[in-house]
């Protein structure tokens, strides 16, 4: 590309953006119906990349700008959360791919610092100061300016990490200009016979198959997210659903989240075990698919790319084992933890036992690096506070990791001493939700204080 | 090499996974073995083959096949 095209992209990428932004706005009925329409388009053979991007962008809008007209307390107010995550880092992507390009060959040792295990640290201690200045300064600049500054985003960013050297990626300059200015040349391959008389005008197999598996993906988004919806109205309160031109009025439960539990519970409200499993179980199964869909709606953008990733939540139903849930759930995260924390640790602890230097080490990675980086990356919750308050705002997340590792190490030692850890599905995975569930209720620092987590634990077991 | 190769295929089987593997198998990108499994060959080529991976850019892919153990740990296939 030269510097005309460069010019020509930014300011593509610049328009791309700004009608996001105002797509935003516009009805979701509008957008949805065009999102369908570009499915419907894909299937009777139309096959276009700028339909499927554009059926990418509409199903991260309509994923993430979602329709909750009203809720409990009678609002009718349509509420349309904003979080638009994956343009967000799929523009930062773009223009991350732009700037470096030319200095990324001496980038390359700088990144691989950064990427050190020890360094690490040091990095998301650094990003949080910066992070949390920013946002107690800098809000008023827009929330669009410091979303994409966040700490949180670097854990978006893992998902990543596997082309954190994407720059090497064969012909990746040349795909990434097909990709934003179709006039420019491309297509040197022959398609086997079938697919050239589907789609004669689409040549280049590699792109074409990400192109169709992203195509998949965003359908499982789009279903995933209404079941999630549904969820919403049946489970908690959500009175009305609307879809397109369709609206839903389902009977709602009420069942209370996590958090409106710990509420309850902070004014004395007894909750029944039952009851308190009810909501655990529920409040974690609407999180696995609310996380679900947020990244895997990212990677299948990254797949219209033809960045060949895997899906960050995948089979979770054919978990085996306490550890093979923790990798299915969150396939990106288990892979940082292990390659940036786990095994440094790991390899630097050869004076230990091996079983000891398992635990060890997985005691570390899951509990204290886990909570390390969910300390720093927290920032919504930060808002200005200062280290040591934060620190005990979060005491209940760190809880949480010292449980996770708990058990996960547990399992990983009598795995390494030869007992069985792994169960057919069928017996596994209920086995697991029930465990992540009850140690859901320390996850993520919720608002109150940890003795209310510690009760509505205890009352999972009528204790 | 005969050993990895065996040991690998003890893996395979302690997951329960019925897969016929060759050289250039994937073996932890495609899932046929998990990180658990990783641990247990990593601790096996510190044994056997003075293995030491404690370095920036270790990456259990790049133990992802046979041909790239024995590339790794510069034992002949």
């Amino acid at each position: 590309m030269d510097s005309s095209n460069l010019r020509r992209v930014s300011i593509q990428i610049l328009i791309c953006l700004f009608a996001i932004f105002v797509l935003n706005y516009v009805n979701q009925a509008v957008a949805i119906s065009v999102g369908l329409a570009a499915i419907a388009l894909i299937f009777f053979g139309q096959y276009r990349w700028q339909i499927l991007i554009l059926s990418g962008l509409l199903v991260c809008l309509t994923t993430f700008s979602n329709i909750q007209p009203s809720n409990k307390f009678g609002s009718t107010k349509i509420d349309y959360s904003t979080y638009e995550w994956g343009l967000i880092i799929l523009f930062w992507f773009s223009i991350l791919y732009l700037a470096i390009r030319y200095i990324a060959p001496k980038l390359e040792k700088i990144i691989s610092k950064i990427f050190y295990p020890w360094i690490i640290f040091l990095v998301f201690t650094v990003s949080w100061f910066i992070v949390n200045y920013s946002y107690k300064h800098g809000y008023s600049f827009g929330y669009y300016i410091y979303l994409p500054c966040s700490a949180s985003v670097v854990s978006y960013i893992a998902a990543f990490y596997h082309w954190k050297f994407f720059y090497k990626i064969k012909d990746f300059p040349k795909l990434f200009a097909f990709l934003i200015t179709p006039w420019i040349g491309r297509y040197t391959f022959p398609l086997p016979d079938q697919p050239q008389i589907l789609f004669k005008h689409m040549q280049d197999f590699d792109l074409y198959r990400s192109h169709i598996k992203a195509a998949k993906v965003f359908l499982i988004v789009f279903a995933l997210e209404v079941i999630r919806l549904i969820m919403d109205a049946t489970f908690f309160g959500k009175e009305t659903i609307i879809l397109g031109f369709i609206e839903l009025n389902p009977t709602s439960y009420y069942f209370l989240t996590i958090k409106e539990a710990l509420s309850e519970i902070s004014r004395g409200t007894v909750i029944k075990p039952l009851d308190a499993w009810i909501i655990v179980i529920l409040d974690f199964i609407y999180r696995l698919v609310f996380l679900s869909n947020k990244i895997n709606a990212l990677i299948g953008v990254a797949m219209l790319f033809g960045l060949p990733l895997e899906l960050n939540t995948k089979n979770v139903f054919k978990s085996r084992s306490l550890l093979d849930f923790f990798g299915k759930f969150n396939f990106y995260y288990k892979e940082v933890l292990l390659n940036y924390f786990y095994y440094p640790i790991f390899f630097r602890l050869k004076m230990l036992s091996p079983g000891i230097r398992v635990v060890v080490s997985a005691f570390l990675t899951i509990g204290l690096a886990n909570y390390w980086i969910h300390f720093i990356w927290n920032t919504f919750y930060s808002r200005g506070q200062s280290p040591f308050g934060y620190l005990i705002y979060s005491i209940n997340y760190l809880i949480y990791a010292l449980l996770l590792a708990f058990i996960l190490s547990f399992e990983l030692f009598i795995s390494l001493k030869g007992r069985r850890v792994s169960y057919p599905p069928i017996i596994a995975f209920p086995i697991c939700i029930l465990v992540y569930s009850s140690i859901r209720v320390f996850d993520d620092p919720f608002l109150g204080n940890v003795v209310n987590n510690l009760k509505l634990f205890l009352m999972l077991f009528n204790l | 090499m005969d050993k990895i190769v065996l040991f690998i295929e003890n893996l395979i089987k302690e997951s329960r996974m019925n897969t016929k593997i060759d050289r250039s198998t994937s073996l932890f990108l495609s899932g046929i073995l998990d990180s658990v499994a990783g641990l247990k060959l990593i601790m096996f080529l510190e044994k056997e083959y003075n293995f030491d991976a404690a370095t920036i850019d270790f990456d259990i892919n790049k133990l992802d096949s046979i041909e790239l153990i024995s590339q790794y740990t510069g034992s002949k296939p």
